[in-house]
């Protein structure tokens, strides 16, 4: 569905992206994760023709070039800005949206109801988007993006700033639009999110792709061991016998099965007063590719 | 087109609905209309001298009077050589009214004497229809140096003796008055001859009373009309102040239309219309229609309110849409300069305030071009403001034909196709 090879962007001195290639799969949910000024939206920019690359190619659909406006009608874009008109009504921004979609009548009113409903903004249909909360205008900002039924949807940071019911209502929206057949590229600095909606993740960092592949295999990968963490009741007659790091009365050990490292530390006749085990995430890959926190 | 109509559509529904746009583009523009109308006008200060021209035809009687005129407080009067220049001077606006002071006038009390009802006035006031108001106030001071006439013969015994030996003559050549009428004309010059010869004669009350071939004004004065001529002047403040305000609307939509493309730019909606099937001109012909019909509605509603409510008048309607149709275009292109130019909303905003107000006051927007000095007027010619002006007057009171009009209508789309075009250029190269 959509192909980028060696994309290139350069602003002055600064090398926004440097060399990132990617393949999406049709109906493929594809995430770029990384913190922020990693260069995913000036990837996602470029990917859909809004931004020239300095060096490399996109291709959409096949040989489908993103600058040419058949193309482009096959592509919807939800970006980190609201990009929405505040003194449109829910109503009218999608009406608006639509219509430059080439929707018109019957099918443009079907898909209205379908963006109002996606977004849960039916009872407000009427009010002015100014007068929305910061997640309705990002479940519209979602809803615009999507309202013609586009095949490659991109989601630049779609719940930046968000409270988290609006944040499942945007989720919930996208695995919608997912089991629709919608192949979706999603850029986040939220690796939660990135493992709940999408197959592959790109771990992005200084304008390139550090690794790439389904979240299972890069935690498998680069994630490590999980780390069982138990908070014993009372000191442990002998500390060098047990497997781990004791700190005072806290015993950290790292396991590839964290059931059977539970069980053996109870068969040893330890006491244990609090359990906690951390399997590892998309966090601790990003942590171990470049040493550094997704939030920092 | 129909993409570029949605677009436009959505432009004017944003502009309608913000507020502070609309302040600037509709409310700011008549304020300047009215203010600058009132100021012109001298409604709000004090009232200058009522000029009147006078012609006179009299073999030599008139001077006495049009001397009294002269002297009396609120006019300010002028001679010419012909009623046809005295005519032309009101019809041009130049002065309130004209005085004719005809063949057959008399000045003093017997120019009030034993006038016929047939008798042709000796006398005609033509007024300005514009100034109607002062037509009461002139013939009031024309009958008043009338009168003093009368006073100044009546305290000149040896005056009114060759006065009255002239009316004698004249009663005994009339063959058709009755001769009881006579009788008691010739009495009544026996008396005034008395009163002369006294050397006592004090002029009391000079009012008279009205009585057919009495001694009365009553026909000695005619009120003339005067249609005033259309050709190349303003009939009234407004109708400068207008044409004025139209382009300060049109500035006004320019400068709103340039921060919404900013904000566009911003917000990323620009951003989603660039993805969506549309082409860059697509875009920017939806925002350039928006603001040229934001334009021309805006000077509609001005205009329109001009002509209800303060009697602007429209020469010509079609040129009129020439010249409107000519200055959206020009301010279109300045709409898209300063869009591509600042990188803010504030910055946009005010820096076409900054760049647009001096040429706003150079180009006739504050000083009515046809108060300019010279060399203010030369150095207006650099502001798309006066072009604008230009145009616009010329299809509302200066009567431009259609080939005077073309100089304007030229520049003005010449700017409008070299702001375009370096708008454009300056957008590719921003957002490639």
């Amino acid at each position: 569905m959509l192909s980028a090879r060696d994309l290139v962007k350069t602003y002055g001195s600064t090398k926004a992206v440097q060399g990132v290639s990617f393949e999406v799969g049709r109906g493929e949910a594809f995430a770029l994760l990384g913190p922020n000024g990693a260069g995913k939206s000036t990837t996602l920019h470029m990917l859909v023709g809004a931004l020239r690359p300095d060096g490399g190619r996109v291709r959409i659909d096949g040989e489908g070039d993103p600058a040419d406006p058949t193309t482009r009608q096959r592509i919807g874009i939800a970006p980190q800005d609201l990009a929405i008109y505040e003194e449109l009504s829910a109503e009218e921004n999608l009406a608006f949206f639509g219509r430059i979609q080439g929707l018109r009548g019957q099918r443009l009113a079907e898909r209205i109801e379908w963006g109002l409903g996606l977004a849960g903004l039916a009872p407000r249909r009427k009010d002015r988007a100014e007068t929305f909360s910061g997640g309705m205008k990002r479940r519209l900002n979602l809803a615009c993006a999507a309202v013609h039924e586009p095949r490659l949807l991109l989601c630049d940071e779609p719940t930046v700033g968000v409270d988290p019911q609006s944040r499942n209502h945007i989720f919930e929206s996208i695995e919608a639009l997912r089991a629709g057949g919608c192949t979706l590229l999603y850029t986040t600095h939220y690796m939660e999110e990135a493992e709940r909606l999408c197959d592959r993740v790109a771990i992005m960092d200084q304008g390139k792709i550090l690794a790439l592949d389904s979240v299972g295999a890069l935690i498998d990968a680069h994630g490590g061991a999980a780390v069982v963490e138990v908070e014993l009741a009372k000191a442990p007659l002998d500390a060098t016998a047990l497997p781990g790091t004791l700190d005072g009365l806290t015993l950290r050990v790292e396991s590839d099965d964290p059931l059977a490292t539970v069980q053996a530390l109870g068969q040893a006749g330890l006491e244990i007063r609090r359990l906690r085990i951390d399997r590892p995430d998309l966090e601790r890959v990003f942590l171990h590719l470049t040493g550094r926190s997704l939030r920092d | 087109m129909r993409a570029v109509w949605t677009l436009a559509v959505k432009d004017l529904r944003l502009l309608v609905r913000d507020r502070v746009s609309l302040f600037w583009v509709l409310a700011f523009p008549l304020l300047m209309a009215l203010f600058f109308g009132s100021l012109f006008g001298g409604d709000g200060g004090e009232r200058s001298a009522m000029g009147v021209v006078v012609v006179d035809e009299s073999p030599g009687e008139g001077a006495s009077f049009i001397r009294r005129l002269d002297a009396s407080e609120g006019l300010e009067v002028d001679t010419v050589a012909t009623l046809d220049q005295a005519r032309d001077l009101v019809r041009a606006g130049k002065r309130v009214a004209f005085v004719h002071v005809r063949p057959g006038f008399r000045d003093g009390g017997f120019a009030m004497f034993g006038r016929g009802r047939d008798d042709a006035p000796a006398l005609a006031v033509g007024v300005d229809p514009g100034r109607s108001a002062e037509k009461g106030l002139l013939q009031g001071l024309v009958t008043q140096a009338l009168f003093s006439g009368m006073t100044e013969q009546m305290s000149d015994p040896t005056r009114m003796l060759v006065q009255t030996q002239e009316a004698r003559a004249g009663l005994a050549s009339a063959a058709e008055l009755d001769p009881e009428r006579r009788e008691s004309l010739v009495a009544l010059m026996d008396a005034l001859d008395g009163v002369s010869r006294s050397q006592a004669l004090v002029a009391t009350d000079p009012t008279p009373t009205a009585s057919a071939g009495g001694f009365s004004t009553e026909g000695m004065l005619e009120s003339v009309d005067v249609i005033r001529s259309e050709g190349g002047q303003p009939r009234s403040p407004f109708d400068v102040t207008f044409p004025s305000s139209i382009v300060w609307g049109l500035m006004g939509c320019a400068t709103a239309f340039a921060t919404s493309m900013v904000r566009e730019r911003r917000a990323g909606t620009l951003l989603r219309l660039r993805v969506s099937p549309l082409s860059r001109a697509h875009i920017l012909a939806g925002k350039g229609l928006a603001c040229m019909l934001a334009g021309l509605i805006t000077s509609a509603l001005l205009l329109g309110f001009g002509v209800v409510a303060l009697g602007v008048r429209v020469g010509d309607p079609i040129l009129l849409l020439l010249a409107l149709g000519g200055a959206a275009a020009c301010f279109t292109g300045i709409m898209l300069v300063m869009s591509v130019i600042g990188k803010t909303e504030s910055a946009v905003a005010g820096g076409s305030w900054v760049v647009m107000m001096p040429l706003a006051m150079i180009g006739g927007g504050m000083i009515p071009l046809i108060a300019m000095p010279p060399w203010l007027l030369t150095a207006s010619h650099a502001s798309p403001f006066k072009w604008a002006i230009i145009a616009i007057e010329g299809a509302v009171w200066r009567d431009f034909t259609l080939a005077q009009m073309l100089p304007a209508l030229g520049i003005l789309l010449a700017i409008a196709i070299v702001l375009f075009s370096a708008g454009v250029m300056v957008m590719k190269r921003r957002d490639p």
